[in-house]
């Protein structure tokens, strides 16, 4: 199976909310020193589902990532972890975008690489928390897209047989393939990295690519391709009011706690 | 020029040795160290995981199907690992250099023989057997009477050597398959002409183990006795040249002593990052105790420290593989100057815990027990310091 996992480098979702910065008039976030960039959880999730797949099926796992130099990083860390190639879109070429203007970077990347019978990404980014690269970039390559998926079967055919999360529990979906398919965090805890596989990233290079190297359509890249509009962007107030809620007993201290909850809309 | 930024190599090692640290150590920590009997304490499954992920084999040469990471980077990842757990950390660091020794003196016969076999095993680990009842640090000391050093014997009988004698406190000896053997050879010349190497295979008829020490810290590692009774190895099994061993021994000193600061550095590191986070979120007198000055104060003491240590054991490690640069005063040092500084580091980081530093299930004292054994682990730090006064007046 030719597998490609499409992967992002966001800035480090463990970090205290203290470390970043709003600025609300150039309605940009900017991450304080010290916060990493590191690839996006759910990311990482879908790294170990395209290596658990070729490890059953064999064949081989490439990832790519649109971003800047940094983003090297995080591709090198998806080598550490067992993926044989990876490859850069140069966002100084492509330019910063939006989801849709990223799914067609992606999309020409995917398009440039060859023959792939699927491609995984996660289910969405912790930076934006948007979700919808995934589903943008199987509509401009015009394949099936199952989305939120907690676990993946190869079947006869061969197709593909999911287990797709649904707000009550799960369906089952079956897929003629190449698919493209966004999991969760449900499906499986990503590997760490091995000292084998950081010998073998040494001796490789990540290729850089432009928007020239993948003919990209620069009215659907980079800022020309920016379909989302930014109205304002500030750090939510947050006004925190402590109440003690108790009781005669622990037990009626916990219905007191329920009650309160139920009279605050939290349940 | 001097330059501390680490290679990309270095780095995904340091972050390898790091999520394996958080991820499979720290949670068996506590926990394990808790148990009463000193064997339940070690895991073999953290062995394997360890094994799977290539760290029990860094230091193993490429063409053994190792990393053949240097010392550096091996220091690195000793203190990664030995932040998650010191027990745990030196397990696999006793065993990464004692492949480096096999490789640095052994014959290609003799590496061969013995580490493409640990390459494949997933629990292969290595032990030296030095220490005995009536010696340890005097090794070290600067004095080769006849009457100091190892009472194990070796005698030549035939191709063959027979061991007799007993050790004790030996890391990890009762886990490993392999034993290296350090006994007197020649007892009418000093240590530093009669003693000699053997590898040893634990299945050996004769080798044998007693108690495992039940130590106050540093329990998930096993510390234990070995005896060896009329055991019968080949000539072929000399690692390095018959009475040289002490000297083959001080080759090994050059990284094992960055090995040992870095241990006693990760689990200070462990201590100080406890504190830290605790101070910013402990409130006391209307606001968190990192900003009362005695408090903040502390920290950048206890943050200093560790830099200085880590600095000082990267050095170490450094100079264990460019011999051109390498001063027997900075190995001999590094040791002490880290485990000194660094329990005074878990120290503090326990007196800014106030009354929860000596609740065990805080892990504030479970630290301060491990780093109070490296004070005496790799030798006193009193005889280290005597040492390497004697270079200092010899002009070394």
């Amino acid at each position: 199976m030719n597998i490609v996992v499409c992967i992002k480098q966001v800035p480090d979702p463990e970090a205290p909310a203290e470390m970043f910065n709003v600025d609300s008039e150039a309605k940009r976030i900017i991450p304080g020193r010290g916060v990493k960039g590191v690839i996006s959880p759910f990311d990482e999730n879908a790294i170990e589902a395209g290596l658990k797949l070729k490890e059953q099926h064999g064949g081989q796992v490439t990832t790519i990532s649109l971003g800047g130099k940094g983003t090297e990083d995080t591709l090198k860390r998806s080598l550490h972890m067992g993926v044989e190639n990876a490859v850069l879109l140069d966002e100084e070429s492509l330019g910063s975008s939006d989801s849709y203007g990223t799914a067609h970077a992606l999309a020409a990347g995917i398009s440039k690489l060859g023959t792939y019978d699927l491609i995984i990404c996660g289910r969405q980014a912790a930076d934006w928390d948007a979700g919808q690269v995934g589903t943008g970039i199987a509509e401009v390559l015009g394949i099936p897209c199952i989305t939120l998926v907690r676990r993946i079967e190869v079947v006869d055919g061969p197709s593909l047989r999911m287990e797709r999360l649904t707000e009550d529990g799960y369906e089952v979906v079956n897929s003629p393939m190449p698919a493209l398919v966004t999991v969760t965090n449900e499906i499986n805890t990503p590997r760490l990295t091995t000292a084998m596989a950081i010998m073998a990233a040494m001796s490789g290079k990540i290729p850089r690519w432009s928007s020239q190297d993948i003919d990209a359509d620069a009215s659907r890249t980079g800022a020309a391709g920016t379909r989302t509009r930014l109205i304002t962007l500030r750090s939510p107030a947050i006004d925190r009011n402590c109440r003690v809620v108790g009781g005669e007993t622990v037990e009626e201290a916990a219905v007191n706690l329920a009650l309160a909850l139920r009279e605050d809309k939290v349940l | 020029m001097i330059g501390f930024s680490l290679t990309e190599e270095q780095l995904a090692l340091q972050t390898m040795a790091r999520d394996f640290a958080e991820r499979e150590i720290k949670p068996i920590s506590l926990v394990r160290d808790a148990l009463p009997d000193p064997r339940d304490c070690f895991q073999w499954d953290i062995i394997e995981k360890g094994s799977q992920i290539g760290i029990r084999t860094l230091t193993l040469d490429r063409k053994y199907g190792g990393f053949g990471a240097d010392s550096l980077s091996t220091a690195i990842v000793v203190e990664e690992l030995c932040a998650g757990d010191l027990g745990v950390g030196v397990t696999f660091a006793q065993t990464l250099k004692f492949v480096q020794m096999i490789q640095w003196m052994g014959t290609e016969e003799q590496c061969k023989r013995f580490l493409i076999p640990f390459r494949e095993d997933p629990c292969f680990l290595i032990a030296a057997t030095c220490t005995e009842p009536d010696t340890g640090s005097d090794h070290m000391m600067p004095y080769t009477g006849l009457d100091i050093g190892s009472k194990t014997v070796a005698v030549r009988d035939g191709n063959d050597w027979v061991i007799n004698g007993m050790k004790h406190f030996i890391s990890a000896s009762n886990r490993s398959k392999l034993l290296i053997v350090f006994a007197r050879t020649d007892k009418d010349k000093p240590i530093n002409q009669g003693m000699t190497l053997f590898l040893v295979p634990v299945e050996t008829p004769g080798v044998s183990f007693g108690q495992v020490h039940n130590k106050a810290g540093e329990r998930l590692i096993n510390n234990a006795e070995v005896f060896y009774d009329n055991v019968r190895v080949p000539n072929e099994n000399v690692l390095g040249n018959v009475g040289t061993g002490l000297m083959d021994m001080a080759r090994l000193m050059r990284s094992s002593n960055a090995y040992a600061g870095a241990s006693v550095l990760g689990t200070a590191r462990a201590a100080y990052e406890k504190a830290l986070e605790f101070a910013k979120t402990r409130v006391q007198g209307g606001k968190p105790i990192i900003q009362h000055e005695a408090i903040g104060m502390m920290l950048a003491e206890m943050f200093i420290g560790l830099e200085a240590v880590r600095n000082i054991v990267w050095k170490a490690g450094w100079t264990a593989d460019n011999p051109e640069y390498y001063d027997p005063k900075v190995a001999s040092m590094t040791k002490a100057f880290a485990s000194e500084t660094c329990f005074r580091i878990v120290r503090m980081a326990m007196e800014i815990h106030g009354g929860l530093g000596i609740m065990k299930e805080v892990g504030m004292e479970k630290l301060l027990r491990d780093a109070a054994c490296f004070l005496h682990s790799d030798g006193t730090n009193q005889m280290l310091a005597i040492r390497t006064g004697t270079f200092l007046a010899r002009g070394i």
